[in-house]
């Protein structure tokens, strides 16, 4: 960003890029009406749809998209791989440009700001883009002054193609539809409810009775639709993640082998120099199943750990009561967090020591027994009392 | 005013400690005990000390019991009640 807060703005569009990666591994999809589903609280949305479902529209309720479209087919999302696939897209692009932010699957933003005059215009350096994307990607890029607006150019430009949006931000905006907002579904949802389909229908209201009506969502949505969008761009910073990954011979169900399999990736990732000197505070353990989608585990250690003994006395305590839903043909896992070994402040008192080390297992017996650790402190409650059994009582010990 | 959450009143997590358990033991006519059965053989026992309490008699669930603080030939020494009303023998465990 330059000085006076102006600054030049790329957006990188891949549209449905989840069901483009499904379809690279499914031939058989392409041309043909998809929609990628996936569970939250309360039912199963859509998170993607390809462009011959017609008007289903992400975030919108299952049954609702196969009501708009009933002979689609519908897949179960697998949002790991979408996410690994799109990190191999945001390495390739920092190869033009050092600050590029994740907007999302599918969407990128890119700081161009004297890369025009780097690449010797604009047409080049949408080429050099482009050319760095994996074939039959589908991108388009829009350039402007402000991520929103590059999004919307992005959304207009062909595939393969750019375009640069004109100085008046907010009269090139003010035809498209309100569709386009990053907002909620429910929130553009309550938009059309009350009439309000175009943005130049947001951007002629007055501000005060937008966000008396809509709220937080209402005020982004008006600036945006007046092109005022001052959100930075954040480039992403660059992380270590380690990866290891083991196929058996034959599908297994037990447990026992899955926990011979844990042990022996965490060995293989902590003996690599990535992880030399440093330790890990998140672990994914991902199951790819013959008969059902993956089966995937994260963990957030509460400490760095700094072996693979450490991770795996952890890990095998957590995966102890696991149901796995199929048998296992793969198990990969993926260290992150990765970073140098954190400080721990110890008390110099024995008393103070002896019990944080207490409650530190008492925590921990807790995470195995789903909060129901067999430690109990004795209270007096009635020491008066002649009848022995009470005056005192066990009370669950709670750190 | 504080909406009802619908829970369950419960008396929450608290367990007693040191409830007595039933034991076997052998009466003199006075009705002190001369031998317990502990771990499945019969110890002859000498009465230390005894006294009695009296509780709750007003409530529900009124409390009468004859206590012996007792040395077992096996060197132990515990504590044994004679429930008055049940009449039934329990050993008082320590907290």
């Amino acid at each position: 960003m330059n000085n006076d807060g102006s600054q030049k703005i790329a957006c990188l569009l891949v549209p449905h890029f989840p069901v483009r990666l499904e379809m690279k591994g499914a031939p058989e999809l392409r041309g043909k009406p998809v929609i990628l589903t996936q569970r939250v609280p309360g039912g199963q949305i859509v998170l993607d749809a390809s462009e011959e479902a017609g008007d289903v529209t992400c975030g919108m309720p299952a049954l609702a998209a196969l009501s708009r479209c009933p002979h689609a087919s519908m897949v179960t999302a697998y949002p790991p791989r979408y996410q690994e696939g799109w990190g191999d897209i945001l390495d390739l692009l920092e190869r033009v440009s050092p600050g590029v932010e994740d907007g999302g699957l599918g969407c990128a933003y890119m700081d161009i700001e004297g890369l025009s005059g780097l690449h010797g215009g604009e047409d080049r350096l949408a080429s050099a883009v482009l050319s760095v994307l994996p074939g039959e990607c589908g991108a388009c890029i829009g350039m402007a002054s402000s991520k929103f607006t590059a999004h919307m150019a992005a959304a207009t430009s062909a595939p393969g193609r750019y375009f640069c949006v004109p100085e008046d931000a907010s009269a090139y905006l003010a035809s498209f539809s309100v569709d386009m907002l990053p907002l909620p579904y429910k929130a553009i949802a309550s938009f059309h409810g009350f009439g309000l389909h175009k943005l130049r229908d947001i951007a002629r209201l007055p501000l005060n009775a937008v966000e008396a009506q809509f709220g937080a969502r209402g005020k982004l949505a008006w600036e945006l639709a007046n092109g005022i969008d001052l959100r930075p761009l954040v480039p992403r910073k660059p992380q270590i993640v380690v990866k290891e990954r083991v196929c058996f011979l034959e599908p297994t169900t037990t447990r026992e082998a899955l926990l011979v399999a844990v042990e022996s990736l965490l060995a293989r990732a902590f003996s690599r120099k990535e992880l030399q000197g440093r330790c890990a505070r998140l672990a994914i353990i991902e199951a790819e199943l013959s008969t059902a989608a993956p089966f995937t585990r994260r963990v957030t250690f509460k400490e760095p750990v700094a072996t693979g003994e450490q991770a795996f006395s952890i890990l095998k305590n957590l995966l102890a009561d696991v149901g796995l839903p199929g048998p296992i043909e793969a198990l990969s896992l993926t260290l992150s967090g990765i970073g140098g070994e954190a400080g721990r402040q110890i008390s110099l008192f024995t008393s103070v020591r002896r019990r944080t080390n207490l409650a530190e297992a008492i925590r921990e017996l807790q995470t195995r027994f789903a909060g129901k650790a067999p430690i109990y402190r004795i209270r007096e409650v009635e020491p008066w009392s002649r009848i022995p059994e009470r005056r005192r009582v066990l009370v669950p010990y709670d750190p | 005013m504080v909406q009802d959450t619908g829970e369950k009143a419960s008396v929450g997590p608290l367990r007693p400690i040191a409830l007595p358990k039933g034991i076997e033991v052998k009466a003199d006519g006075n009705q002190r005990p001369v031998a317990v059965q502990l771990g499945g053989r019969w110890l002859q026992s000498q009465v230390r000390d005894c006294w009695r309490i009296d509780d709750e008699w007003w409530g529900e669930r009124p409390v009468s019991r004859m206590y012996f603080d007792v040395l077992l030939a096996n060197g132990l020494r515990c504590t044994l009640f004679l429930d008055l009303l049940a009449d039934q023998w329990y050993r008082q465990q320590q907290a």
